[in-house]
């Protein structure tokens, strides 16, 4: 009542000054309260950085199934039996770090699926991130893979790269260090390593990106369960279209 | 009374301008705390900070999102939220750009996203001009902090009567 008369009567300028939020006391609260949600932030952040590499290699073992050896079919790398009723595609790039995070949620849930028999899974690797490193890196990662397909030994192998990713921007791995790696999942074959380091498989996976690009892939990681694709990509998400096959 | 129709009419528009702005900021920041692997993810893609850093400016900037969303909702320190309001989006105007620039096709994250490829490519123009939009919403907030249902106002009460007597 009287109250807004003052108001009005009052110098706006002093007024304005006065009701903005614009004191010292205000300006060190605010100060504080953005301080303290920074400080949680870089607490969380840097206690999910050492825990999360401590799931990882914690999660390898826990799973107490171990995925079968792949076959090869013209368009994709096989895990699974045909009969299995639920198939899950994944489009994958060896050097994007969703489909890494990605694989690291799943992984253990269509191991055990697989091994069901619930669940076949075609993995497509593709190639779409040459960009990213200096050494197409995306490319040649993806060739490795092939390699290491032709021995059985896809999921154990992508695995390990998925661990050893390089960053956007690096210079990758090198040829070597990819034959290196393989000998740790026990791709210890001259076969092995004179197909990573000759690009044998280059036109392979050229192919499975030409051919995934062309089925209307957008990017990666794209996984589909039988045909229809997922958007969310929780591992919720993915048991239930499992579950609903 | 012109004078008193026009400092109400600005102080409405320091209201819409506040509440836009907390819940635009709310919904991006709950969005991106709901997956924080994606929020990690989404600054790194943008490939503009080493890796560690942008991990934790992954998780660190959700939470400040939220929080200045509050303090906006409520009013407090309208000024000096909405100054740090605008030098984010100002960050994130530079950013989105540079993607547009490089020719990065990322999704900018804003509202964080899936770990899986968006169908559509990411519309950087559109995401621009919604940013450019918030910044004009923002400044106008530094340049008069005022706004009808503030905290700050009801906080300055008592020592505008103090001062006006």
């Amino acid at each position: 009542m009287s109250n807004g008369q003052k108001r009005r009567g009052k110098n706006p300028v002093a007024q304005a000054r006065a009701s903005s939020g614009s004191n010292r006391m205000t300006y060190l609260i605010v100060a504080g309260v953005v301080a303290v949600a920074v400080v949680v932030g870089v607490l969380i952040a840097v206690n999910r950085g050492s825990g999360s590499s401590a799931d990882d290699a914690a999660a390898t073992p826990s799973s107490t199934v171990t995925m079968p050896a792949n076959t090869v079919s013209d368009t994709a790398i096989v895990l699974g039996q045909d009969t299995a009723k639920a198939k899950v595609e994944l489009y994958v790039d060896l050097q994007c770090p969703a489909c890494k995070a990605y694989e690291g949620r799943v992984a253990s849930t269509l191991e055990q699926d697989v091994v069901a028999g619930k669940v076949q899974v075609l993995v497509h690797p593709v190639a779409i991130l040459d960009d990213a490193s200096s050494t197409k890196y995306s490319s040649r990662a993806g060739a490795a893979v092939f390699c290491a397909a032709d021995e059985g030994k896809y999921w154990p192998y992508a695995k390990l790269l998925y661990e050893k990713q390089p960053a956007e921007g690096s210079d990758g791995l090198a040829d070597s260090t990819l034959v290196e790696l393989g000998t740790q999942v026990g791709l210890t074959s001259k076969a092995f390593a004179t197909c990573v380091t000759t690009q044998a498989k280059a036109s392979v996976i050229a192919e499975s990106t030409t051919a995934a690009t062309k089925g209307g892939l957008s990017g990666t990681p794209t996984i589909k369960v039988n045909g229809t694709k997922l958007e969310k990509g929780t591992l919720e998400e993915l048991k239930a279209a499992i579950a609903a096959v | 009374m012109p004078s008193g129709h026009g400092e109400q009419v600005r102080s409405t528009v320091g209201l819409v301008a506040r509440l836009l702005l907390a819940g635009v900021f709310a919904v991006a920041g709950i969005a991106k705390l709901r997956d924080l692997d994606v929020a990690e993810l989404s600054v790194k893609s943008y490939r503009l900070l080493p890796d560690g850093v942008a991990g934790v400016v992954g998780i660190v900037l959700p939470l400040v999102e939220v929080v200045l969303a509050v303090l906006l909702l409520v009013g407090f320190g309208t000024r000096i939220a909405a100054a740090i309001v605008a030098l984010l989006l100002v960050a994130f105007i530079i950013g989105i750009a540079s993607l547009w620039w490089r020719g990065l096709s990322v999704g900018c994250g804003c509202f964080g996203s899936s770990l899986l490829a968006a169908d559509s490519p990411p519309s950087y123009a559109l995401e621009i001009v919604r940013d450019t939009g918030l910044l004009v919403a923002a400044g106008w907030l530094v340049v008069r902090p005022r706004s009808l249902w503030s905290l700050d106002s009801r906080l300055n009460q008592p020592t505008r009567t103090m001062r006006g007597t």
